[in-house]
């Protein structure tokens, strides 16, 4: 049989199956009644959004929790001098473990709280010469947005917009330096490693967060926050 | 999930995963159940089965839905089969032994509906074992070896299913061809 034959029989047969499964599929519940039959749990929907950038967790956090952590147990520790009974103890060591567990959350409240916003009607008024778009998202209920942007090198940025300010900030790396900005009258908080040239910009109000994260200058991540037009 | 999480570094590759996880638990979870009734083995069956997607996700193209809902359905079976045959402790059958001539295909023949038609009807006819390998190969564009990573099997025995449902395929369409020239 020839070469000619055997591709051709190969398109077929691409063809033949691509259409023997969609007869089969056309049986089968549609993705929406698949998904009341078999619903993910809350908590699974908040650790699969977490992973995919909802939520992100900048790394100067992590510093922070474990300076919190041990200036408590040093409080504690004096405290415990006067702690008798092993019932309070136990409570107090319970108290300090789920609040390192949970780490801290940012408070965006303080800043413009009466503004609530329509996050589709929002837009990036720039991005660093070289980075192009390659996922824009919209979650179901359409209350988080998320752009990702990579250049030729591999870098990325990713901007997160939620229409909630239920963010919950920790992380593992004491690099990053901490600051803060004020970016068009929100109070923004900006974590940034110069050895990594990386790093993360956040601010908000109580109804929404702009959460950008991304391997370039923090010039150029203050720029993309400070170019962010959010509509009211 | 936070095991998904740690399997990778890469923001991009982290998004795919929480976008299969998402949007494809329910469609995984489905074709599991058809198979597994407690709901325990279900989410564990959803959690092996993104393991093994992990091991190819720089390759996956979520582009396509149709695409991605046929691989999850297609691995999560397979992963809930192979959970059911270990509970039972049942070995895996070894292949039907086909003895088929290689006949040649018509030199004539077009890729026209009709000729789609009969490779579907004979598709149906195939048997799970030899249609997810195909599937795989012809729907979702995956390599030999990625076929064997996801369905735990051996190179092997993935190259010997795909030649032995092509021959079957092969088979069928001269036949069909040979009674429609008579």
């Amino acid at each position: 049989m020839g070469r000619t034959d055997d591709k051709l029989f190969e398109e077929m047969l691409e063809k033949a199956f691509c259409e023997e499964y969609n007869q089969e599929l056309s049986n089968e519940p549609s993705m929406e009644e698949l998904r009341q039959l078999y619903a993910l749990g809350a908590k699974q929907k908040r650790e699969a959004k977490a992973l995919s950038g909802k939520r992100r967790k900048p790394v100067w956090m992590g510093y922070t929790v474990k300076a919190a952590a041990i200036i408590l147990c040093v409080s504690l520790s004096g405290f415990g001098l006067l702690m008798t009974d092993s019932g309070i103890r136990a409570a107090v060591t319970e108290n300090v473990v789920k609040y390192i567990e949970e780490g801290f959350n940012i408070d965006f409240t303080q800043a413009q709280d009466d503004q609530t916003i329509d996050i589709a009607g929002t837009v990036i008024g720039y991005i660093p010469e070289g980075f192009e778009l390659i996922n824009e998202r919209t979650e179901e209920n359409a209350d988080s947005l998320s752009y990702s942007y990579v250049n030729d090198s591999g870098e990325y940025i990713v901007i997160d917009i939620l229409t909630s300010s239920d963010i919950e900030l920790m992380s593992e790396d004491e690099h990053h330096d901490l600051g803060y900005l004020n970016i068009d009258g929100y109070t923004a908080y900006i974590s940034y490693s110069d050895s990594q040239r990386q790093g993360s910009v956040y601010f908000g109000n109580s109804y929404f967060t702009v959460a950008i994260s991304g391997m370039t200058d923090r010039e150029e991540l203050i720029k993309i926050a400070e170019n962010i037009e959010i509509k009211e | 999930m936070l095991l998904f999480n740690s399997t990778v570094a890469e923001p991009q590759k982290q998004d795919k995963i929480s976008r299969i996880y998402l949007d494809y638990y329910s469609c995984m979870a489905y074709s599991a159940g058809k198979y597994l009734k407690n709901k325990a083995d279900i989410e564990d069956t959803v959690h092996d089965t993104m393991v093994k997607l992990i091991s190819v996700i720089d390759t996956l193209d979520l582009s396509d839905p149709v695409k991605v809902r046929h691989l999850c359905s297609v691995v999560a079976r397979n992963t809930a089969i192979n959970r059911v045959k270990l509970k039972s402790n049942n070995t895996v059958p070894l292949d039907d032994i086909f003895d088929v001539c290689i006949p040649d295909t018509p030199e004539s023949v077009v890729v026209s509906n009709e000729t789609v038609n009969i490779l579907v009807k004979a598709i149906n006819s195939l048997g799970d074992t030899y249609r997810d390998v195909c599937r795989l190969r012809y729907i979702n564009g995956l390599k030999v070896q990625q076929i064997a990573s996801l369905l735990e099997l051996n190179e092997k025995t993935v190259n010997q299913r795909l030649f032995r449902a092509k021959q079957m395929l092969r088979k069928a369409l001269v036949k069909e061809n040979i009674n429609g020239k008579n």
